[in-house]
């Protein structure tokens, strides 16, 4: 019988596979968020707003992640910008492979911004790293103010939280008060923005700020 | 049920390893998996039992340790365990903590002929 002593991370594939995607991206000047939130929290439709608004400064591509349909990646191809479609076919995340997949159909030359739609799931897609500069969290009213205690690891690694569909809370007992204590002490350096696809709210905000990281990433 | 792909992973590991090691039967794997890895022990387990089936490692023990998550706090110079994913300091009610376990999410050792 032998003893081995191993000592190796598990996801040891999936990192050395992003690594070589943190390489390209670096390579290519791009600044890639991973977005992500529940089903019908509104990532789309928060998507389909900022590249509204930012696509004549910014060079954006879109990596959709979904089950089976197409339907995400033809709200953004409207919009004019580069999308890849993953369908995992069940599969609950996006990890390494699928994304290194999906870079080889993008033309990156002269892209700057790579926004990464998850799988809609408040679970799995957290562990896995995909090259990421900034995580994007959205969470809606509609959802509680109780989700963030609920699945703190998604919460815990964003650099930006959304909270989506804040023109509904006279509507639902959301709390925000609750919401924002509790994303203080899960991460407390996490910066909180409040939005709405229906009034507007938050969009400028979001943008200016996803500018200001751009511009810091990648200086002109 | 990211656990899936995560077993199937810390298998194909395990199987690169046994063949470096000219095993030709596992007998026994330890993983380390913190409370703060996201992966749960049962499913980990149920997957494993399922996935190893038809290779080297059917049939042996899959033991996973849980390392419970930890911090430190840099103005009271104390170690506390962390109340789910939230690393406030019990003295000074500080948040800015450094963790120190909790995430781990590896195969530690393994065992066979």
């Amino acid at each position: 019988m032998s003893s081995i002593k191993v000592v190796t991370n598990i996801l040891k594939v999936n990192d050395e596979l992003t690594q070589q995607n943190k390489k390209l991206m670096n390579e290519k000047g791009l600044y890639v968020i991973n977005l992500m939130s529940s089903p019908g929290s509104g990532k789309t439709s928060i998507l389909e707003k900022v590249i509204a608004k930012l696509k004549d400064e910014v060079k954006i591509a879109v990596i959709e992640g979904d089950l089976y349909t197409t339907k995400d990646a033809e709200r953004i191809e409207a919009h004019g910008v580069q999308v890849v479609q993953i369908n995992t076919e069940g599969g609950c995340h996006l990890d390494g492979q699928m994304i290194r997949n999906a870079l080889s159909h993008l033309n990156l030359d002269g892209t700057n911004l790579l926004i990464i739609e998850n799988v809609g799931n408040l679970i799995c897609p957290a562990s896995f790293e995909l090259g990421e500069d900034l995580i994007i969290t959205v969470l809606s009213t509609t959802e509680g103010n109780d989700k963030p205690q609920k699945y703190p690891r998604m919460f815990e690694k964003s650099g930006i939280v959304i909270l989506n569909k804040v023109d509904l809370v006279p509507y639902t007992n959301f709390n925000k008060d609750e919401f924002h204590k509790d994303i203080q002490e899960i991460n407390p350096k996490a910066k909180i923005i409040e939005t709405s696809c229906v009034t507007g709210q938050g969009i400028d905000e979001l943008c200016s700020l996803l500018k200001e990281k751009i511009s810091i990433s990648n200086p002109v | 049920m990211h656990e899936a792909a995560i077993v199937e992973s810390a298998l194909e590991l395990i199987l690169a390893k046994a063949e470096e090691h000219h095993l030709t039967k596992i007998k026994r794997i330890t993983a380390k998996v913190g409370e703060l890895s996201g992966a749960l022990p049962d499913a980990m387990q149920f997957v494993f039992q399922n996935a190893s089936q038809g290779t080297i490692a059917e049939g042996s023990d899959f033991i996973i340790e849980q390392v419970e998550a930890t911090a430190s706090c840099g103005s009271c110079d104390i170690t506390f365990p962390i109340r789910f994913y939230h690393p406030v300091c019990p003295s000074c009610g500080g948040l800015d903590n450094q963790v120190l376990t909790g995430y781990e999410l590896y195969i530690d050792t393994m065992e066979g002929d």
